[in-house]
């Protein structure tokens, strides 16, 4: 029973991390339509902002503030990344709209520069993030061990799909997104500036991956490839959830986290792989626009 | 308060356009005519820049719009009612009617209630997804939200295509309130020649791309062979 539960933990940890990824590709890929092969690289800068500002904190802040640091680097996590990516948005991926293979090559290029970026300023090897006092150690609940920090992730993914959720469903803004990802000739003549509206949505993408970055620096060291290890994983959790659905991305990412972690469970990591691969190969031959697919009422 | 001169325009490597000068003074109704095909979507489509113009200019109440974005154009206060109504189908009927506002400095939500008071259903169902609408009432919600925008000149392209009768009556009613009650402008392509007498001022036949007759009174002999089928 007790390892039951564990496994299920693992799972959903495994999950939400997974879904923390995968949530800014679910906007720049699953809505916007951008393959954004530099996802990983905005997540390498989310984890760097994360080691500058413990730095910052180390070096110029009193010891005993030294905890609330990680409170601050998500905020810088999401900006830093999200000014980064509507730079991206403003000098090349707007030129790429509608041309999947052309935005493909130019991210991936803009990738290798980035990671060339942070090797000259961070250097080639593994920075580690110190974790924060508050986050270390583990809640004992009917003697099993649940580790703080993966608690903490829990809860940031929680609050980040929150956020995501209220901004696209109950603002503006949102409407205005939603609006121009569905029919952009016609919300262009309602008066939205489709211009706009792309850059800020982008960078919006780009900010969520900046703050899987500061989670990523909770679990182990960083480094300029950092990304290169999680692209592979966020395409997976969009595609799996249905491209375009924030839901799917959801169910995509817990689904996949718990099945990896039962199939590990019983065989053990490289073939928990290889077992997840494969089921999600069956799974897209069932239903290859994934979990949820957009399903309106066809007229005319 | 609108007026294009030679204007071309078309599709990727398809000239539609040719030639087509147009004028419509404030307070106006005129109504464009002619066959399937002939372009006349292709001309609403250019007033309201969807389409760009590839000859020629287009003004809108004394100001240079010829390369003048949708998005410029419709702040400026053109609101246009597509042929496919283009309701946004996941968003719920009054996200669609909100997004009547992005065009509008005035953003008090009473015009909303007039709107309802035009078309009852689209407040029953408000809280539904556009999606879900009969092609009526998303051609009501159409026009709805195209209200909501006050826009100085309305451009509606076939509002009354494919739609129930009584239905079609009461967008008719919605067409003349506008013309007898506000300083709205229209551009209106219509099918049903009776309708547009009734409410036209003015007129446009197209054929092949280009203005094959204009008057401010239907002659039927002169325009019969470019409309019959
Ligand atoms: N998206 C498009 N791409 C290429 N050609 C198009 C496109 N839309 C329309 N056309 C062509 O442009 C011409 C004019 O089309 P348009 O839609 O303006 O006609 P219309 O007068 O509005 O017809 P209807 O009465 O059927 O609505 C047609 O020959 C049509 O095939
Ligand atoms: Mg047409």
């Amino acid at each position: 029973m007790e390892g039951i539960i564990a496994q299920i933990f693992n799972g959903i940890s495994l999950g939400s991390i997974l879904l923390l990824i995968a949530l800014g590709l679910a906007i720049t890929f699953g809505l916007m339509n951008v393959i954004n092969m530099a996802h990983g690289e905005l997540i390498m800068i989310g984890a760097y902002t994360t080691y500058v500002v413990q730095t910052i904190f180390i070096n110029y802040f009193p010891e005993g503030l030294f905890d609330w640091y990680f409170l601050f680097a998500i905020p810088a996590a999401f900006i830093l990344a999200a000014l980064i990516g509507l730079v991206m948005e403003v000098t090349v991926i707007r030129f790429l709209y509608g041309r999947p293979l052309d935005s493909l090559l130019a991210t991936f290029g803009i990738s290798l520069v980035l990671q060339q970026l942070a090797r000259s300023i961070f250097g080639a090897p593994n920075v580690g993030v110190q974790s924060p006092e508050l986050l270390s150690g583990a809640v004992e609940i009917f003697s099993m061990s649940f580790p703080i920090s993966r608690i903490f992730i829990l809860i940031l993914v929680a609050l980040c799909v929150g956020f995501m959720f209220y901004y696209f469903y109950k603002t503006g803004n949102g409407r205005r997104i939603r609006a121009v990802m569905q029919n952009r000739d016609m919300a262009a003549s309602l008066g939205i500036s489709t211009r706009k509206v792309d850059a800020s949505t982008f960078a919006i993408g780009a900010g969520f991956a900046g703050v899987a970055g500061m989670a990523l620096t909770l679990i182990g060291p960083i480094g300029p490839t950092l990304g290169t290890a999680y692209i592979i994983d966020a395409f997976m959790v969009v595609v799996v959830g249905g491209v375009g659905m924030l839901l799917g991305t959801v169910a995509g990412a817990l689904g996949i986290g718990v099945f990896n972690t039962i199939f590990e469970y019983f065989t053990d990591a490289s073939m928990g792989r290889v077992l997840i691969f494969v089921l999600i190969i069956l799974f897209l031959q069932w239903k290859p626009n994934g979990l949820f697919s957009i399903n309106t009422r066809k007229l005319d | 308060m609108l007026q294009l001169k030679d204007v071309e325009s078309g599709y990727d490597e398809s000239m539609v356009l040719r030639d087509v000068s147009i004028k419509v003074k404030q307070n106006q109704v005129i109504c464009i005519l002619g066959r399937n095909g002939v372009g006349k979507s292709t001309l609403i489509k250019t007033i309201m820049g969807v389409l760009k113009v590839q000859g020629g200019t287009i003004a809108f109440e004394d100001k240079e719009l010829t390369k003048a974005s949708a998005t410029i154009r419709s702040k400026a206060g053109i609101g246009y009612v597509p042929q496919g109504r283009e309701i946004f189908t996941t968003l719920t009927v009054y996200e669609n009617l909100l997004l009547g506002f992005e065009s509008n400095p005035n953003k008090n939500k009473e015009i909303i209630n007039k709107v309802y008071k035009y078309f009852p259903v689209l407040q029953e169902m408000k809280n539904r997804n556009g999606g879900d609408l009969s092609g009526g009432q998303q051609q009501q919600l159409a026009i709805g939200r195209a209200l909501i925008a006050e826009p100085k000149l309305l451009l509606l392209d076939e509002p009354a295509e494919g739609i129930q009768p009584n239905i079609v009556e009461d967008i008719q009613n919605v067409i003349l309130d506008l013309k007898n009650e506000t300083k709205t402008s229209m551009v209106l392509v219509e099918q049903d020649l009776g309708f547009a007498k009734a409410v036209g001022d003015y007129f446009y036949v197209i054929d092949r791309g280009t203005v094959v007759f204009e008057g401010s009174e239907l002659i039927d002999e002169k325009v019969e062979k470019h409309l019959s089928i």
